[in-house]
C-alpha cells in the first residue's frame, strides 16, 4: 500500500467534495455566518480532514458523513427560507440593544452582553460617543447595526441639494491581455473604438494591457504591463532593520 | 450562459469519487490469471490439509504476489489496517508452513480468508 498516494487521492476527494458541497450551499455560509453556521463549518471541515488522513478507516463512511452534514445544512436552509417561524427559531432574531437612545439593560443581561462589548462594537462602527446613537441592533450573525441620531449623520449631496452624475457598475473590457468581446458589445462599443482608445494611450495591442475597465459614463481606465515611473515609493523598511 | 457541462461536471466528479471509494469489493476480484488471491489461498489451505508443505509454500508465494497486485487497486477503498493485517497473516502462515505446523497454518489461513471476505465492504 502506497500511503502517500492514498492520502493524495483522498485529499483530492475531500477537497473537491467540500468545494462542490459549499458551492451548493451558496454564499450564505460565508457572508452571514451565525454562530451555528460557524460550528457547522468547523464540523464539516473536520470530517473532510479525517477523510484525508485517517487511513485506519475507509474513506467512504467519512464521505457519507460529510455529505450528510452538508445535506442537513441544505435542508435547514430550505426550511428557514420557506418557513419564517422556523427561521426565527433556528437562526434567531435581531435584538435591539439601544432604542431611542436608551440602552436596554434587560435585553443585554438576557444575551449575556456586557457594557464593554457594546462600547467595543459601537467603536468598530465608528461611534465613539454613545450619545450619538438612536438605535443599535445586534444582528443574528453577532454584528452590530447602528443608526445615529439625525443630527450626527453625515451630510449627503441630497441634503445639500446637489445633483450628482449617475454612477453605475464598471465593465471589464480587457484582463491579462485578453479581450472580452461580450462585455464590449454590452457597453455598445466595438473593437475599432477600443483599439483607437488604446492607441491614443500608447498601447499597440491588447497583449500590452493588463486591465481595461469602462465605467457607466463611458470613461475608460487602462493599465498596461509597463508602468514607467520616475519615482518609486518603497514602504518596506526591511533593509534598514538590524 | 453557463452550459450543461458546467452543471454536469460536479455530478460526474462526485460519481467518480463514489466509484473510487466503494468499488473495493469489486476490484478485489481477479482481473487476470495471476491475481486470483482467494483461489491461491484456498489452494494453500488444501495443501496444508494434505500436508504437502512444498506446494503450500509455492502457492503461498503466488498468493502474496497476487495480493501485491490487488492491493494497488483496492488501496483507495479499503482500510489500511485490513491491508496490513492480511499481509501479516501471510507472513505468519509462511512461518507455520516452514515449521510444518498444520493447526497454526490452518488457523492463519482461516483468518486470512475472513479478512479477505470483509475487505472493501
Amino acid at each position: 500500500m502506497n500511503e502517500t498516494l492514498v492520502v493524495i487521492v483522498r485529499a483530492i476527494i475531500g477537497f473537491f467534495s467540500l468545494l462542490i458541497f459549499t458551492r451548493m450551499l451558496g454564499k450564505q455560509q460565508i457572508s452571514q455566518l451565525t454562530f451555528f453556521d460557524y460550528i457547522l463549518g468547523i464540523t464539516i471541515g473536520s470530517i473532510a480532514a479525517t477523510l484525508t488522513t485517517d487511513l485506519t478507516s475507509r474513506a467512504w463512511p467519512h464521505w457519507v458523513g460529510l455529505f450528510a452534514w452538508a445535506f442537513l445544512v441544505y435542508i435547514i436552509q430550505l426550511i428557514t427560507l420557506k418557513w419564517r417561524k422556523a427561521s426565527v427559531y433556528i437562526a434567531g432574531e435581531p435584538t435591539i440593544i439601544i432604542m431611542n437612545g436608551k440602552v436596554m439593560e434587560g435585553v443585554m443581561k438576557k444575551l449575556r452582553y456586557r457594557a464593554s462589548d457594546l462600547l467595543e462594537q459601537l467603536r468598530r462602527e465608528g461611534v465613539f460617543d454613545i450619545k450619538e446613537v438612536e438605535y443599535a441592533i445586534l444582528e443574528t450573525d453577532g454584528k452590530f447595526s447602528v443608526l445615529k441620531k439625525s443630527q450626527h449623520q453625515p451630510v449627503t449631496p441630497n441634503d445639500l441639494g446637489i445633483t450628482t452624475p449617475y454612477k453605475g457598475l464598471s465593465t471589464e473590457l480587457i484582463y491579462d491581455g485578453q479581450l472580452f468581446k461580450t462585455n464590449l458589445k454590452q457597453v455598445d462599443k466595438d473593437e475599432e473604438w477600443l483599439k483607437n482608445q488604446l492607441r491614443a494611450r500608447g498601447f499597440g495591442s491588447y497583449r500590452e494591457v493588463f486591465l481595461a475597465v469602462i465605467d457607466a459614463s463611458g470613461n475608460l481606465f487602462v493599465d498596461g504591463y509597463d508602468d514607467p515611473m520616475n519615482h518609486m515609493t518603497d514602504i518596506s523598511d526591511y533593509d534598514d532593520l538590524e | 450562459m453557463k452550459g450543461i457541462g458546467f452543471k454536469l461536471f460536479p455530478v460526474i466528479l462526485i460519481g467518480l469519487f463514489i466509484a473510487i471509494m466503494t468499488t473495493g469489493s469489486f476490484l478485489k476480484k481477479p482481473l487476470r490469471e495471476d491475481d486470483d488471491v482467494i483461489y491461491y489461498l484456498n489452494h494453500v489451505q488444501e495443501d496444508i490439509e494434505d500436508e504437502d508443505w512444498k506446494s503450500a509454500a509455492e502457492y503461498l508465494t503466488k498468493t502474496q504476489k497476487a495480493w501485491d497486485k490487488v492491493v494497488q487497486r483496492i488501496q483507495y477503498s479499503a482500510e489500511r489496517d485490513e491491508i496490513n493485517m492480511l499481509k501479516t497473516t501471510f507472513e505468519r502462515t509462511n512461518g507455520f508452513i516452514r515449521a510444518k505446523e498444520k493447526a497454526g497454518a490452518l488457523a492463519e489461513i482461516a483468518e486470512a480468508q475472513f479478512i479477505w471476505k470483509e475487505l472493501g465492504k
